[in-house]
């Protein structure tokens, strides 16, 4: 158990590194690694492999908004089916079952505001169970998963005097 | 935690952990004792790096200064063989490119601060896995796809 959370620890914040690297900090063969991951990923432990992405440095147009909503759990499922009823919808990024003054925690990637203000009133708001909502906006992410992002460059010019 | 005793006999498997980062101090004082600017570097980036490299001599002084990195991977080869990756030990870049300009190898340069520790998971927060203990006395390092045998420090 131990070794397997100690793989997960490396692979989370390097997805990318290689079985044969692995198998050096790790202190196994190659082909243990190649086992424990694929039964990881066949048990579900390991749900995928993506890569960060800084969209500010893109001119890709992309607005992120965390949605507070309020929901009337149903009886004999809970939050279950309302939930999986959010996460369905493809623009969806997240949902979490949350403690506290709100239910649900969405989180949202649109283009626009106004693309997703309109999935917060046509399609969060217009579910039965939902009883409100409350969205914010992420004006800019500063770190993200433990890495931070946009790091200020240093000016490396010379002074020149004229 | 740089006391590797006991690590051969004990079979144990354990990780090997960096705090710190390899070189920076020799890099610095390197740059600092070197008169001009060395060829092929331009007078600019010798400017800023010696700017850096006075900064960190302020910053290590009092410090307790270490042998290179490949001194305190050989030292630990003494008790234990080992599998490490180059690549994974934490450099300052300036140091890098200190090494680069004067012709040094940054594994050899001193390190202030810098530890090598024997470790199990789970790790401290503060340090850097590079590699693993194995059974022998084989002390093999990885730097990109080619693996070769430790040399002794300074051939």
């Amino acid at each position: 158990m131990e070794f397997r959370e100690e793989l997960l620890r490396i692979i989370e914040k390097n997805s990318r590194i290689d079985t044969k690297e692995l198998a050096v900090l790790l202190g196994v063969t190659e082909d243990t690694v190649a086992a424990e991951l694929k039964a990881l990923e066949n048990d579900g432990t390991i749900c995928g492999y993506h890569t960060m992405v800084n969209w500010d440095n893109m001119s890709t147009e992309k607005v992120t908004a965390l949605i507070e909503v309020k929901v009337t759990p149903q009886r004999g499922q809970g939050f279950d089916n309302i939930a999986e009823r959010i996460y369905n919808y493809p623009e969806v990024e997240s949902v979490y079952l949350m403690a506290g003054g709100y239910d649900l925690m969405v989180i949202l990637e649109g283009k626009t505001i106004r693309e997703v203000s309109g999935f917060v009133s046509e399609k969060l708001s217009a579910l039965e169970t939902v009883t409100g909502t409350a969205t914010h906006f992420i004006l800019k992410k500063y770190k993200d998963h433990g890495t931070i992002l946009g790091k200020k460059k240093e000016d490396s010019r010379e002074i020149v005097t004229p | 935690m740089n006391n590797f005793n006991g690590a051969r006999t004990s079979g144990a498997s354990f990780s090997i952990m960096v705090r710190g980062y390899a070189g920076s101090y020799g890099a610095a004082k390197a740059c600092m004792e070197t008169a001009g600017v060395p060829e092929g570097t331009r007078e600019h980036t010798w400017t800023r790096l010696r700017k850096w490299a006075g900064a960190a001599l302020d910053k290590y002084s009092g410090a307790k200064i270490q042998p290179g990195m490949h001194t305190l991977l050989w030292n630990l080869g003494e008790e234990t063989g080992f599998k490490v990756i180059l690549r994974d030990i934490p450099l300052e870049q300036e140091a890098v490119e200190i090494a680069e300009a004067l012709g040094l190898d940054v594994y050899e340069l001193e390190s202030a601060e810098t530890e090598i520790a024997l470790c199990t998971y789970p790790y401290p927060e503060d340090m850097t896995l590079i590699g693993h203990t194995c059974e022998g006395r084989d002390k093999i390092v990885f730097n990109g796809s080619v693996s070769s045998y430790l040399n002794r420090p300074g051939e």
